[in-house]
């Protein structure tokens, strides 16, 4: 039995006082690795975000992050760390310890002093997820990770979320229009369907997906 | 490797810095103590404060904007501060042109421009935009500042197209104490919020997700430059392009664009490309006036950026 980590009941999701998606309800348990996806505009983002406002725990890397030149991968990570960081944007030695550790474990250690304007989108992609195991994140919330990715770097940072979630317990969600790779690398899938419903299962992925394509269907919710 | 291109790129500045400050101040000749403590010191001093104060805003405009091409002569700023400093002198008479009431007339006046800036950022996508908008709001600002010249007398209106020409050799001792405060309050408020200048470069939303907040940052850094770029603009006049150019040159000496580095070899850039602003119009056959050397040397560096790094 998976430790749970955040029960969500009955939230209603919006844009600027217009629901998006109501009715939301689903489980977040430790190494949970969670594929959201639906249409363009169907509240992907804004339930991320509202995920994000719950808690300190939950961290989002938000998608499009401008590669600035003139930082190191390394620098970039701390940079993201900013609650953690003092005025002069040191980490404690522990936290850096806890840097090295995420370079480590995701692979990019040893481009940890280039420039980040030279690193693949794949690798950047990566930086942003070091940031969010440096800020200690129990649950890890991606906006559409693998978009502007080719194949290999797709399936580098999906493989590298499963093992996160495999390895360390992390808990991550991901939203995604690249429904194939997505699937494989999940343990559950959450669909915002065509017809504004919220849907999520373990046990029945391929029909959860299913659902952003399909109108008028009845509600499944877990 | 980093430190040591570090280390020697803090000694060159440091030995070009010293070796401009020592040839402003004895390229005229005689070392007379009077003619040194009265004119040359003043000039060069100023010259230092006021390279120093525009450079460092205009690093911080360019962060907070995400503008390469960002300061405040472009985004309207200057322009705030000279209509400031036209008031003061205009209406308040000769006597009003010299002390810390113009300093205050030109940092309001910044102000108002820098918070029409800030309001409008938000809207414009497209970093082209907002520097239109600042070219714009400078030309309108600059035709009320032409309009009240009709209405003043002859002896303010001489004041006034002196300063607008910019120099460095009107200043008093007072005066620079005023920008000397400024430039030290400016860099502190600068440097508490370095951290913050470097997350928001890589956007509103990632500063926002790691918990930063950047309308703070932003509103920090605009309150800075209102402060440098007010005491700059009253005493040595509407002076532009050190502001662009020396964050681009301190960003590339040193190779980094972290803030914790960027800002303080921005503030020694600036200094650089002042006093040999100045020392360029002093040891021209014919007086030159400052405003047009920073022109004629900062704007083959700025088309230089344009043609490297397109904004537009």
């Amino acid at each position: 039995m998976k430790e749970t980590l955040l029960k969500i009941r009955d939230l209603t999701i919006g844009h600027k006082g217009k629901p998006l998606c109501s009715g939301i309800c689903f489980d977040i348990c430790k190494g949970d690795c969670i594929m959201l996806c639906g249409a363009n505009g169907s509240g992907k983002t804004t339930l991320l975000k509202a995920l994000t406002a719950m808690s300190e725990d939950i961290v989002m890397i938000p998608t499009g992050i401008p590669k600035t030149g003139g930082f190191t991968l390394k620098e970039f990570v701390r940079i993201g760390c900013y609650r953690q960081t003092d005025m002069g944007g040191r980490l404690s030695v522990q936290d850096e310890k806890t840097l090295d550790n995420a370079l480590h474990q995701l692979g990019i250690s040893h481009i940890a002093d280039q420039d980040i304007s030279t690193l693949s989108d794949g690798e950047f992609q990566k930086a942003g997820i070091a940031s969010a195991l440096v800020r200690k994140a129990s649950i890890l919330l991606l906006d559409e990770p693998t978009a502007f990715l080719d194949a290999e770097n797709r399936i580098a940072v999906l493989r590298t979320l499963r093992e996160l979630c495999d390895g360390s317990g992390t808990a991550v969600i991901f939203s995604t229009h690249d429904l194939h790779d997505g699937r494989n690398a999940a343990t559950k899938v959450c669909a915002i369907g065509a017809d504004g419903i919220f849907r999520s299962s373990e046990d029945d992925m391929d029909g959860v997906i299913g659902s952003i394509f399909r109108r008028n269907e009845t509600r499944n919710r877990k | 490797m980093k430190s040591r291109r570090n280390t020697i790129a803090c000694i060159s500045g440091i030995c070009i810095l010293a070796v401009m400050v020592i040839a402003d101040l004895f390229c005229g000749g005689s070392a007379d103590f009077e003619i040194m403590s009265r004119l040359r010191a003043p000039r060069t001093v100023t010259a230092l404060l006021a390279g120093a104060a525009l450079a460092l805003s205009g690093a911080q405009m360019q962060s907070i904007f995400r503008n390469p091409l960002a300061d405040p002569h472009i985004m309207g700023v200057s322009a705030g501060a000279s209509l400031g400093a036209a008031v003061a002198t205009m209406v308040g008479g000769p006597a009003a042109g010299s002390g810390i009431s113009t300093a205050l007339a030109a940092f309001i006046g910044a102000a108002c421009s820098a918070m029409i800036i800030l309001a409008v950022s938000r809207k414009f996508r497209h970093a082209a935009t907002l520097l239109i908008f600042g070219i714009m709001l400078g030309f309108i600002v600059n035709a009320i500042v032409s309009i009240l010249q009709f209405t003043t007398d002859a002896e303010s209106l001489k004041i006034f197209y002196s300063w607008s020409a910019g120099s460095f050799s009107t200043s008093t001792w007072p005066q620079i104490f005023i920008m000397l405060g400024a430039v030290i309050i400016g860099s502190a408020i600068a440097f508490s919020s370095r951290k913050g200048l470097d997350i928001i470069l890589f956007g509103d939303e990632f500063a926002e997700m790691a918990g930063a907040d950047t309308s703070r940052i932003r509103l920090s850094a605009l309150m800075s430059c209102c402060i440098m770029t007010g005491a700059a603009t009253a005493f040595c006049g509407p002076l532009g392009f050190a502001g662009i150019v020396a964050p681009h040159i301190a960003r590339a000496a040193f190779g980094t664009s972290a803030h914790r580095t960027v800002l303080p070899a921005t503030l020694m850039t600036g200094a650089i490309i002042s006093i040999g602003a100045d020392l360029i119009s002093q040891l021209s056959p014919a007086p030159v006036p400052i405003a047009s050397t920073m022109a004629l040397v900062g704007i083959p560096i700025i088309l230089y950026i344009l043609i490297k790094k397109p904004v537009l």
